[in-house]
């Protein structure tokens, strides 16, 4: 029966999944908007930051936050070298810049899984406890990320609309060529884009590792929705991003509360086949970059 | 040289683990061994697991399983047949989890390598996907998996060394209800394939033949990381028991942590597959009070001792089907030695007319004709342990 306490845990749940798949995507579509590469490797970006973290945390006894904020750093940096070695020299050849990012994704996975192994780990998460009502329980570790991708969100909002760098990857995204002739260097702004990409799958590796878990193939899945949710947004789109994102977590919820995890998975597919025949380019469609 | 115990410097250092692994692969895929002149031979068996993948740690430690026991065997003197001492050599080759891969690998070793015996594969699909070649080559396969369709009076030459919840859940089941009294409604969440299906249609008739009501029943696709709205749907069934069927540690791990986040106050139970140490790593104090099925007792000297000599070679943890596979291993090796020949045919029939095989956990038989049509699947020891302060504790010895 639903009542009002079921509405409320579903639209809870989907939050917290929302706010996940937001965050893969985000840098998802950045990468896309900007270099015109659908980034195979971005769940494994996503992964080497949870393990940065676990280990940041674990191991040299870190405090959570820093962690997170020290492993977007260094695979934001890990990225950007990506980008040069990999990519750059590839630029303009889509199909090669598609065959190198699955190669990477498998590469990064075959190593992570020789030094790291294939059981799975655990972080031990910063906040415990459970918000209750008598029409809801919301656990304090669920509400964080929620709240952490609210600062990164509007973080990086900030950047792209009020920043130089911004309105670089702005310009890029737009017209590479016409960038260039106005000074900006492109070449250094690919290279960011990629980085700051990378990073944002890092915050989101980092954050939902506590949530679930980590392993060396927990970027697989990921991915799987960070590409449904820019193809419900709008390929390129940061705005799509966002709602694709929110409209993801919130249905699965609703569809796997009402109806059970399977019929959740059939249902949630056809909902974005309804969108897309609704709106064949995502709801959103690339405006801005 | 080992296959696995290349691997050994793995959690130590990730540039001799590569090294090891692609030793693995030369060793694999080396081609037919020359056989050594006059009355000593090498006796190749093949194996097929996933080495690689999400299923490594399985596949790794049933290689080790086996590799171990040719070690033993090689270091008493060998498979004495005739006139001719055998020295046991075992081919792996890596599945990756999947069934095409497993049917090349089954090839290959039928074909160039010239095996007669197959240890693995690890999956069901794998298992599957291997029968028409092992069969119609008459290669006797020693396996894992779950599947029911593994075993068949069809495959006269294929049998099963890891006990399934065919075997299992009823014991497993009576000793819940009777140590739970007050518990009266399961949920059980599985995963959507086939060994999913397969423990739930096992472990859902033992819970009500022992008065357990199985109230929901809920399926999720497997990488699944986010459990919350499947166990939101759960929860408002109210279950006493929720049972994680044939869900991996990891993700069993997951599920109980995030049960207990909204609220779930019954018990866990974990009737499929071996690996809590990872569940309780995962879960922390979320795992405590889970029921769950141990093919061993860590803490029994010889199991211990075998456990220790396993991470000393390989540095990684055994687990659960590695045991399996060690004791399979020596069974069959002890049945060669027994009718002095290496013949498959002589072999299977050993096999089925084998009353009973002492090993190191205790007595193995030989059963399944009622659920299989056959009598290929092993019949092993097994407990049933419960997490208490985040230890495992073993409760009860099921014996076959």
């Amino acid at each position: 029966m639903i009542t009002t306490s079921t509405i409320a845990q579903i639209l809870v749940n989907g939050l917290t999944s929302g706010a996940f798949y937001v965050l893969m995507a985000l840098g998802f579509t950045l990468i896309f908007g900007i270099l015109r590469l659908v980034n195979f490797a971005h769940g494994e970006f996503y992964m080497l930051g949870a393990f940065v973290v676990y280990h940041l945390t674990t191991q040299l006894g870190l405090d959570y936050f820093s962690a997170v904020a020290l492993s977007a750093l260094v695979i934001g940096l890990a990225g950007m070298m990506v980008e040069k070695t990999v990519f750059a020299p590839l630029r303009g050849r889509e199909l090669s810049m598609l065959m190198s990012a699955l190669g990477l994704q498998i590469a990064i996975q075959g190593v992570m899984a020789v030094v790291e192994g294939v059981d799975g780990f655990s972080i031990p998460s910063p906040v415990s406890g459970v918000y209750r009502s008598s029409w809801l329980a919301f656990p304090y570790e669920r509400l964080l990320v929620v709240g952490l991708t609210i600062v990164v969100l509007a973080g990086f909002y900030l950047l792209i609309k009020h920043s130089t760098l911004g309105k670089s990857l702005r310009a890029v995204a737009q017209d590479g060529e016409a960038a260039l002739m106005q000074g900006i260097p492109v070449n250094r702004v690919y290279a960011i884009a990629f980085g700051l990409g990378a990073a944002l799958a890092a915050i989101a590796g980092g954050l939902i590792a506590p949530i679930f878990s980590l392993h060396v193939y927990m970027g697989q899945a990921a991915l799987l929705k960070a590409f449904i949710v820019v193809i419900l947004g709008g390929l390129g789109s940061i705005p799509g991003a966002v709602v694709g994102g929110l409209l993801l977590g919130v249905a699965e919820s609703a569809f796997a509360t009402l109806f059970g995890g399977l019929t959740a998975e059939m249902l949630g597919f056809l909902l974005i086949m309804g969108v897309l025949l609704w709106k064949p380019t995502g709801i959103l469609a690339r405006a801005d970059g | 040289m080992s296959c696995l115990g290349g691997l050994r410097a793995k959690l130590g250092s990730a540039w001799k683990a590569g090294v090891a692994l692609a030793a693995l692969v030369v060793v694999a895929g080396a081609p037919n061994a020359t056989y050594a002149q006059g009355k000593k031979a090498e006796l190749k068996v093949g194996f097929i697991a996933a080495l690689s993948g999400p299923g490594m740690s399985w596949g790794m430690g049933m290689l080790g399983g086996l590799e171990l026991a040719a070690e033993d065997v090689n270091k008493a003197g060998g498979v004495v047949v005739g006139d001719t001492t055998y020295t046991i050599k075992v081919i792996a080759y890596d599945d990756k989890y999947a069934g095409p891969p497993a049917a090349q690998a089954a090839q290959r070793l039928v074909s160039q390598d010239e095996v007669k015996v197959i240890f693995g594969p690890l999956g069901s699909v794998s298992m599957l996907a291997i029968a028409d070649t092992t069969e119609s080559n008459k290669v006797l396969v020693l396996s894992n998996s779950y599947t029911m369709k593994a075993l068949s009076k069809d495959k006269p030459y294929t049998f099963r060394l890891t006990p399934t919840t065919a075997e299992n859940s009823d014991p497993m089941v009576a000793f819940i209800a009777k140590d739970l009294p007050d518990a009266k409604t399961v949920a059980i969440i599985s995963p959507n394939d086939e060994s999913g299906k397969e423990v739930q249609s096992h472990s859902e008739p033992a819970y009500q033949k022992y008065g357990l009501k199985v109230i929901s029943k809920e399926f999720y696709e497997r990488g699944t990381q986010d459990f919350v709205p499947v166990l939101t749907r759960i929860m408002a069934q109210n279950p006493a028991i929720l049972d994680l069927d044939g869900s991996t540690p990891v993700d069993s791990g997951v599920i109980m942590k995030q049960a207990r986040q909204i609220g779930f106050k019954g018990k866990f139970v974990k009737v499929g597959g071996p690996g809590v140490a990872d569940s309780i790593k995962i879960a922390g104090p979320a795992a405590e009070d889970l029921y769950y099925y141990s093919p061993w007792n860590p803490e029994e000297p010889k199991t211990k001792a075998l456990t220790d000599r396993f991470e000393a070679k390989y540095k990684i943890p055994m687990n659960g089907l590695g045991i399996f596979f060690y004791e399979g291993a020596h069974m069959l090796f002890a049945t060669m030695k027994q009718t002095k020949s290496v013949d498959t045919d002589v072999l299977r029939k050993a096999l089925e007319s084998q009353k009973e095989y002492m090993g190191l956990q205790g007595r193995y038989v030989w059963g399944g004709a009622k659920a299989y049509g056959i009598n290929h699947q092993w019949i092993a020891p097994f407990f049933v342990g419960q997490v208490r302060k985040g230890a495992e504790v073993m409760r009860t010895k099921i014996e076959p």
